[in-house]
């Protein structure tokens, strides 16, 4: 029988839609799976700045208290065993930068900015960066703050792990 | 058009005078700024105040009505340590500054700063300072040598300190890991009780 021109029977076009549906299933468990990785990657490294912050504060107090450039310096190195943190900015607490760490080939380390003071912590993001801020606190005041920028293992982090 | 060029040359010749006047007014107020820095023993006050966070006395000291802090001799300080001890305190134990002119007068300090109108009779000083839980503090030269316990120095324009941790561990007085970690110099390991 010879098949009209046009017209397509109706096995093919249930095929057709079975591999529509089966792509489209397909490609939105890849789209979530995505952006699953990129929440959890962002919420690992936030987690981490902050722990990290956190260590840093308590290690930098005396240094902060009595303007020790060169101690402040010594503990922000340590920073360099952690793959993740690009750079950072230790700040007395009425601004003025005490120590900064950078890894090579990384941007200059992150500015001092001010947030809302109720706030012990904040974070800003643009791209796969991440700048984490934290204030040093010393017996109920603050001393200090710290600036940590990380890097996110985004949409590049995913091609990289799933290839 | 030719009245302007004709006044121009009377202008400019104003200026400097201009500039001059304003420099005048200007040049008290910057010397003003320029003092308004802190001095060194601004900046010594606030350490003898912050060397207070770091710090742990025996019992009876830490449950005084205060902590406070001795100046020996003449008080290099004026009003500044009395000032920032008033603002500051140990816990709930507020701190408090005094000066005293004899070592016998030294009894309830918990830190002593020997003013370098003691140099002369340091070693004097010291010896009846002895057995004392009171941490003993200057910018005496050679003062670590002489048996002190703290040492401010002058490196850079900068405060700094070093500790004798041998002739603090002969008191109660225990130091912290974090101010032990900021001195420039110490002599004798940690020995002693830490906090």
């Amino acid at each position: 029988m010879k098949r009209r021109q046009g017209y397509t029977s109706i096995g093919a076009k249930l095929t057709r839609m079975s591999i529509l549906v089966g792509a489209t299933a397909l490609m939105l468990a890849f789209v979530s799976f995505v952006a699953l990785y990129i929440l959890s990657s962002r919420e690992d490294l936030l987690v981490s700045l902050h722990t990290q912050a956190q260590i840093i504060g308590s290690n930098t107090s005396s240094a902060l208290l009595f303007d020790d450039a060169e101690s402040a310096q010594s503990t922000l190195a340590a920073l360099s065993n952690s793959p993740n943190i690009e750079s950072a900015t230790l700040a007395k607490g009425d601004g003025k930068v005490l120590a900064t760490y950078q890894r090579p080939g990384a941007i200059a380390p992150p500015e001092v900015r001010m947030w809302a003071e109720e706030r012990s912590s904040h974070t800003w993001a643009r791209g796969e960066k991440v700048v984490l801020a934290h204030k040093i606190i010393f017996n109920g005041r603050v001393i200090g703050m710290i600036f940590i920028r990380g890097e996110m293992t985004g949409c590049g982090g995913v091609w990289r792990s799933t290839a | 058009m030719t009245r302007t060029l004709t006044r121009l040359p009377r202008k400019r010749r104003r200026l400097p005078a201009w500039i001059a006047a304003v420099g005048m007014l200007l040049l008290p107020g910057m010397a003003r700024a320029a003092q308004s820095g802190p001095t060194q023993y601004d900046v010594e006050a606030a350490y003898l105040v912050r060397f207070t966070e770091f710090l742990r006395f025996p019992p009876e000291v830490a449950s005084a009505p205060s902590l406070n802090i001795c100046v020996l001799g003449e008080d290099p300080f004026r009003d500044e340590l009395k000032r920032l001890s008033a603002a500051d305190r140990v816990g709930r134990q507020p701190i408090q500054a005094h000066s005293t002119q004899t070592v016998n007068d030294l009894k309830g300090c918990a830190i002593v700063f020997l003013s370098s109108s003691e140099s002369a009779q340091l070693d004097q000083d010291l010896k009846m300072l002895e057995g004392k839980d009171l941490l003993t503090v200057s910018d005496i030269p050679k003062f670590l040598d002489r048996g002190g316990m703290i040492q401010f120095l002058v490196e850079q324009d900068h405060v700094r300190f070093a500790i004798n941790m041998n002739a603090v561990n002969r008191t109660r007085i225990g130091i912290s890991s974090e101010l032990i970690k900021v001195a420039r110099h110490v002599i004798g390991g940690p020995g002693g009780s830490t906090p």
